[in-house]
């Protein structure tokens, strides 16, 4: 029973080496939105040294999955947030129809990777800037 | 009280530094119009810039972070290049925050990684969208210098001619302009020229040769005589000379 179960982990383990060996070349051919060259230079500032391009190109696509992912989650928190619109500001429904990165969607999504993402709302130039123009003339 | 305290005086402090102050400029512009590619092909439409730098720099810095836990690992391994191990153990280590398949496994091999399955069902189930603008290969590389400054011919001295041994890091040599006219005083140069116009055959330039040669010759008779005394000037009390 032994030699059948090594026998099974043998053969799954070449099953596993053949999968990697596929997807290490499919990468030949796979261009990642991140070129080869910027993630290069960003690995060799940080003291990575490799000659093989697939594996530079294995960093490129861990790093368009992460963002891929960070946005995707983004366009979730983006599309609940307009569906939550009163509905009966149609009009303004239908002019902020055009989906746009925002911050607070972003830190949301980013607040499940373990990134806290604090922003100041905005810079003002004075302390009666934020205030009504009613409540500046008092 | 209308009165602002003395620091404001001085212009607004710069903000903190960021992925913009830290990396080149160039870098962080391209590497912002790729976050942008990825976002528009998620589907949206635009972005707050604010929200754009923020991804722009945890896309940096994940970058980063991979390539400092794989260089680690590799040097811990007595290795100097990373290799395909040290690559998929920063990436699971890297997606360990959300969490892959397999990643119960405490042992588990690099080859049946979790992670790395689900990179391979990324790029094959996903989008393929290239880079905006294609870039010039090595516009990065610390060596590209060198195909600026010097000359292709000596270029190809530092890959596998005379000069190999020399580390690409280092800036080019010097190139050193031999001088074509060796002996300026002497007579041979005048000599070396003619001969050289004779054997050409043409006349015309023999003569200009001469010319030549006799500019470069120093004038037999100077024309006129310069004296210098050199005594003791009583008046100033030091050594002068009387032109």
């Amino acid at each position: 029973m032994n030699q059948s179960q090594g026998q099974q982990t043998s053969e799954g383990r070449h099953e596993d080496d053949d999968a990697l060996t596929d997807f290490l070349a499919s990468l030949m051919d796979y261009t990642p939105t991140i070129p080869d060259e910027l993630v290069e230079h960003y690995l060799g500032k940080s003291g990575f040294q490799c000659p093989d391009v697939r594996l530079i190109r294995l960093v490129a696509v861990a790093t368009q999955k992460f963002i891929a992912d960070v946005a995707t989650d983004a366009l979730q928190h983006c599309k609940a947030r307009q569906s939550a619109v009163v509905k009966d500001k149609r009009d303004k429904q239908q002019k902020d129809k055009r989906l746009m990165l925002t911050m607070d969607d972003l830190s949301k999504s980013l607040r499940e990777y373990g990134v806290n993402v604090k922003h100041q709302e905005y810079f003002a130039d004075s302390p009666s800037a934020g205030l009504d123009p009613a409540s500046r003339e008092e | 009280m209308r009165s602002k305290p003395k620091r404001n005086h001085r212009p607004l402090a710069t903000p903190p530094s960021t992925t913009a102050s830290t990396e080149s400029d160039y870098a962080f512009t391209l590497t912002r119009i790729a976050v942008a590619q990825i976002c528009n092909s998620i589907g949206f439409a635009a972005a707050e810039t604010p929200a754009l730098r923020i991804l722009l720099d945890i896309a940096t810095r994940y970058l980063r972070s991979i390539a400092k836990s794989a260089a680690n690992s590799a040097n811990s391994a007595g290795r100097t290049q990373s290799n395909l191990v040290d690559t998929v153990a920063s990436v699971e280590e890297l997606s360990s925050v959300i969490g892959f398949p397999g990643a119960w496994r405490a042992t588990g091999s690099y080859v049946n990684s979790g992670a790395v399955k689900e990179l391979d069902s990324f790029s094959k189930y996903s989008e393929e969208i290239p880079f905006a603008k294609s870039l010039p290969r090595k516009v990065f590389s610390i060596g590209s210098g060198k195909g600026l400054q010097s000359k292709e011919a000596s270029n190809n001295e530092y890959i596998g001619g005379e000069r190999k041994h020399i580390p690409k890091w280092l800036p080019v040599m010097p190139v050193i302009e031999k001088e074509e006219r060796k002996e300026i005083w002497g007579f041979l140069f005048g000599e070396s020229e003619e001969i050289k116009r004779e054997n050409k055959g043409e006349e015309n330039d023999k003569e200009e040769g001469e010319g030549k040669g006799r500019i470069e010759l120093l004038p037999l008779k100077r024309v006129g005589k310069v004296r210098f005394k050199i005594g003791v000037c009583r008046r100033r009390g030091g050594i002068g000379k009387r032109v």
